[in-house]
């Protein structure tokens, strides 16, 4: 496109309609649009420690290493004849042992995956083909297979500024689009990867179902990006609320007691179960041989420190270390008797799970009412300060911020570089009294002091609450990290109580739910712990992953679907079976795309049954399991239904809910109430983009910024009806109609589906960034949105510019359905500083969460920021590195955002007064 | 066998290309010279069970229950249960 051909904005063309995208609300008019609002400085200050350490993480770079890899490998490749589960412990648990211990000056809890700061690896046994080196001969031939997730790789963008290493550097290269690794590693990668071709779990999993019918839809669904396929191979666990009761109440050397004891018990005994009964006993040992691994691994760091202390001139630093090497040797046998203890204890089992298996969203759950116990003993018996306990959560934030996670770009685009550490406060307790207390409160306080992204916070609203504590957390959301998020504890345990009621699931036990990963409601349970002979019952987590399956689908793209007879217009592919219909009223065009969108779950849901037991075969996590109650109870993993409750594993994962609310309300408005268009004029239209360049041409994919064509102007009038037809998010029965009958029909037909364990599926619709990711690659849709736009974030945010009547219409369209029917909902919100300002800005937050909560909302977010702020973050973004936004579902820093998402979060309406 | 900040026992890698210098404090670059207080890290090319490296510096050992495997010399031997010197 040449100066000569640009031609006006959007924007420019609605104006001069009388139309336009209204991209703030509220307000009275005084704000200074020339200045950029700062976010409020409530006046807290991180301790000097904890500065250094973040200052450490600023400068840190996305970092691998072949160390798991290599040791894993060459132990694998020694065992070979073993049965499957035990050769995986030992060369898991070989692998922990090797770990190299990593112990930065200052720290007080240490630990880290690897041994960088900001460290990651892949596990080549799972999957290998988008991180081989380049210049290595399995590098050409992983790129000759042209398989689907590599042609995602090359559609999607990620960040590419913070830590992520785009490019190689002198002694590093650049893997995987954003992590380096030592040259000198290379070769070494090279015969790592060598060895695992075509063993890996993708690799074994493609040649089993290439035999399946579907499988060539299954790879163009990623293809098109109409869904993400193949979440096994990618990240097959996770979105977890982690449960460290057993490390905290038995202590390494007691689970392996309980393993030895369990295993005497079951060895040769089948106890009524034909098919499984034997399994138990290699699953003892082989959690018995893990639990060996970790135990050696942080030996490793007492080992370290041995070294390292007499070597240390620092009296200070000195001292510090002989501390951190008694909490080591002790928990590295026994349970934890302080505070300081458990969460040492707590940090490596968090660590241990997240390189067992490629894992995104283990979160810590209800951490604070978890730890709460140590931290009262503590307390009572003057051990400790809370100045003190302060710093450690403090510094808590950076270690949890440092957690890398080694997966594709096209994992990365939808993931961000996130890994949804999500520590719940508040909700209820048992006996559905509040649960909040000060450590929930010292979180909260933490966050304010050290502004990193991790770990995200969830406040689980509940009117008990206390008042207080609600302002406490409507402040934090103030400084604009983006969190806490709320999630409605009334409509998050109906969800978990009436998913998990044929497992056992009563209402006590579902007020022990969290939130794992970014807001995937998780089934908990209530735990006794004893701490200096004081018993305290404890939330858990109590169900292995959830929403693996059927991960994301494109929901506008079904729109498309319908329109286009199964082809999809980007690619030209014929994705689904044409349905040749003549489409001639509303009801059968909504028909068919329930028909459709049935047929696309059928398909991901039979090849995710299988990749799943293959990954349940091949490669159990059996520290997972390990830490999982009921595992240990049962004797299997969390993938053969050890944990308590095994409904959540699956579900069905949908994003760009809104864009396709919006089509379906400008069809029936325009085409078949109307009558002013036929569905061939709306054709005509999208194929043409609506007269406009694609948003790739232009370089922004947001809807302000897109250009029409010189001879773009013949669908001046088509576009301008569908961006004016009935929109979801203003309180209009037209719009919001069609969402309930959507829902209604959504949160129901996946409960008759079953997955690979014979258990229900359930929906959840969150976008976390896939609303770029298959935003960027759909064509222009009915709504008049453009084609490569980023879709609406989340699944109840409106449509950029669209949400013209307020939060409170807003909340009224959100609510028209039954939300405790779905894992979860997701709305953000984004609101100028000056509209929240002071203690009255406060309140008025807190009250404005209030009024979605009560009304039926599940979720909701904030991002507190000037809208010019990041567009000069955009053009500047060597000054902002520590700029934080909310995404959907979680803060990231804005340089490691994607350009896509960062237009959109530009394009959010920006409330000036609420 | 090089002398650099990464051969070093006393640098903690931060990320691929820089550490912290446990004995002077503050952040290094990756290849830095080493100083006085440069004391060798324990890699694999510096054990005696190491061999035939190539021109990768792909070696073969024979220090562990395995008997003979191909290891990178550059690998960090700290937590080798058969590392000899």
């Amino acid at each position: 496109m040449t100066t000569a051909e640009k031609t006006r904005k959007l924007t420019e063309i609605l104006e001069e309609k009388g139309q336009g995208l209204n991209f703030k609300y509220g307000g009275d008019g005084s704000i200074d649009q020339d200045v950029i609002a700062e976010r409020e400085d409530l006046g807290y200050d991180a301790s000097e420690r904890a500065k250094a350490l973040l200052d450490d993480y600023y400068q840190a770079l996305a970092s691998t290493t072949t160390e798991w890899q290599y040791n894993f490998t060459r132990k694998w490749e020694e065992l070979e004849g073993d049965l499957t589960i035990l050769r995986r412990a030992k060369a898991q648990a070989y692998a922990f042992a090797h770990l190299e211990p990593t112990i930065y000056p200052g720290e007080l809890i240490v630990g880290a995956k690897t041994n960088y700061l900001r460290g990651s690896f892949g596990n080549p046994w799972l999957i290998q083909s988008f991180f081989v080196a380049k210049g290595s001969e399995l590098y050409e031939k992983y790129k000759s297979d042209s398989n689907a997730r590599s042609d995602m790789d090359k559609q999607v963008q990620i960040g590419t500024g913070g830590g992520n290493v785009t490019h190689d550097l002198p002694g590093a290269i650049s893997l995987a689009g954003k992590f380096g690794l030592r040259t000198e590693e290379v070769p070494a990668l090279n015969k790592i990867t060598e060895y695992w071709a075509g063993k890996t779990l993708e690799e074994v999993g493609e040649r089993i179902s290439s035999t399946v019918p579907g499988f060539d839809v299954k790879n163009n669904l990623l293809r098109t990006a109409t869904s993400r396929a193949d979440s096994a191979y990618t990240i097959p666990v996770g979105r977890q609320v982690v449960s460290y009761y057993y490390p905290l109440q038995y202590g390494l050397d007691g689970m392996i007691e309980i393993c030895d004891q369990k295993y005497l018990e079951v060895a040769g005994q089948a106890d009524g179960d034909g098919y499984g009964g034997l399994d138990r006993m290699y699953f003892y040992q082989a959690v018995g041989i893990v639990i060996k691994g970790i135990r050696d691994w942080i030996g490793n760091y007492v080992k370290e420190l041995d070294r390292r202390i007499p070597l240390t001139d620092d009296a200070k630093q000195k001292s510090e270390y002989e501390q951190i090497r008694e909490t080591l040797a002790w928990i590295q046998h026994k349970p934890p008797r302080t505070f300081r203890e458990a969460v040492q204890i707590m940090w490596f089992t968090q660590l241990a799970l997240v390189n067992e298996e490629v894992a995104s969203g283990m979160s810590p759950g209800r951490l604070g009412q978890v730890l709460f116990p140590w931290y009262d003993q503590d307390i009572k018996n003057g051990r400790i300060t809370d100045d003190e306990v302060m710093e450690i959560l403090e510094l808590m934030r950076v270690k949890f911020t440092a957690i890398d996670l080694f997966v594709s770009t096209a994992s990365s685009s939808v993931l961000m570089g996130n890994t949804f550490n999500n520590v719940a406060l508040g909700g209820l307790t048992r006996d559905g009294r509040p649960a909040s207390n000060k450590l929930d409160w010292m979180f909260l306080e933490a966050a304010e002091r050290v502004p990193t992204t991790q770990p995200t916070l969830s406040v689980l609203w509940d009117e008990k609450l206390p008042e207080d504590f609600l302002l406490k957390a409507a402040e934090v959301v103030k400084m604009g990290s983006g969190f806490p998020a709320y999630m409605n504890c009334r409509v998050g345990q109906d969800f978990v109580l009436d998913q998990c009621a044929h497992e056992g699931m009563k209402v006590d036990e579902a007020r022990a739910f969290a939130i794992g990963g970014c807001l995937e409601t998780n089934a908990g349970t209530w735990k006794t712990v004893t701490v200096n002979g004081v018993e305290y019952e404890i939330p858990s987590g109590a169900s292995g992953a959830t929403v693996n399956g059927v991960h994301f689908i494109s929901n506008p793209s079904v729109v498309n679907l319908v329109l286009f007879n199964g082809k999809d217009m980007r690619t030209g592919i014929q994705l689904l079976p044409p349905h040749d219909k003549k489409l001639e009223t509303y009801e059968e065009f909504w028909e068919q795309y329930k028909a459709y969108y049935e047929f696309i779950v059928g398909i991901q849901l039979k090849f995710g049954n299988i990749q799943h037991d293959l990954h349940r075969k091949m490669m159990p996590t059996l520290w997972n399991s390990a830490t999982t109650p009921g595992c240990l109870d049962k004797g299997h993993d969390i993938e053969h239904m050890g944990a308590m409750y095994n409904s959540t594993f699956f579900g069905v994962e949908s994003t760009g809910t809104v864009n396709m609310v919006n089509s379906l309300a400008s069809l029936k408005k325009l085409v078949y109430e109307d009558g002013k268009y036929t569905l061939d004029d709306m054709r005509d239209a999208i194929e043409n983009n609506f007269g406009f360049y694609l948003a790739s041409e232009i370089g922004s994919y947001s809807m302000s910024e897109q250009v029409q064509k010189p001879d773009g102007a013949a669908y001046d009038e088509i576009l301008s009806d569908c961006l004016a037809a009935p929109k979801y998010g203003v309180g209009d029965p037209y719009a919001d109609g069609i969402l309930r009958e959507y829902e209604e029909w959504f949160c129901k037909f996946p409960r008759a589906l079953r997955s690979f364990m014979d258990e229900p599926l359930y929906p959840c619709q969150i976008s976390v960034s896939t609303h770029g990711t298959f935003g960027n690659n759909e064509v222009a849709t009915p709504d008049g949105r453009l084609a490569g736009v980023t879709f609406a974030d989340a699944s109840l945010s409106a449509a950029p510019g669209t949400d013209r009547k307020g939060p409170y219409a807003l909340f009224e369209s959100a609510c028209c359905w039954d939300q405790s029917q779905s894992q979860n909902s997701q709305m953000n919100m984004k609101i100028h500083p000056t509209a929240i300002k002071g203690d009255a800005g406060t309140k008025h937050l807190a009250d404005l969460v209030r009024a979605y909560m009560v009304s039926g909302g599940f979720h909701i977010q904030f991002n507190v920021v000037d809208s010019k702020m990041l567009v000069k973050a955009q053009k500047e973004p060597e000054n902002y590195r520590d700029l934080m936004v909310r995404v959907a579902g979680f803060t990231q820093y804005w340089v490691e955002i994607s350009k896509p998402i960062q237009d959109e979060l530009i394009a959010r309406t920006e409330y000036e007064g609420v | 066998m090089t002398c650099q900040h990464i051969d070093c026992w006393n640098y903690q890698a931060i990320d691929v290309v820089k550490g912290i210098c446990l004995k002077h404090g503050g952040m290094v670059d990756w290849a830095g010279e080493s100083c006085p207080a440069f004391v060798r890290k324990p890699k694999c090319e510096t054990c005696a069970n190491f061999s035939n490296p190539d021109e990768d510096n792909i070696g073969t050992c024979t220090g562990l229950s395995d008997g003979s495997h191909w290891v990178l010399g550059s690998r960090p031997a700290t937590t080798c249960e058969g590392y000899r010197e």
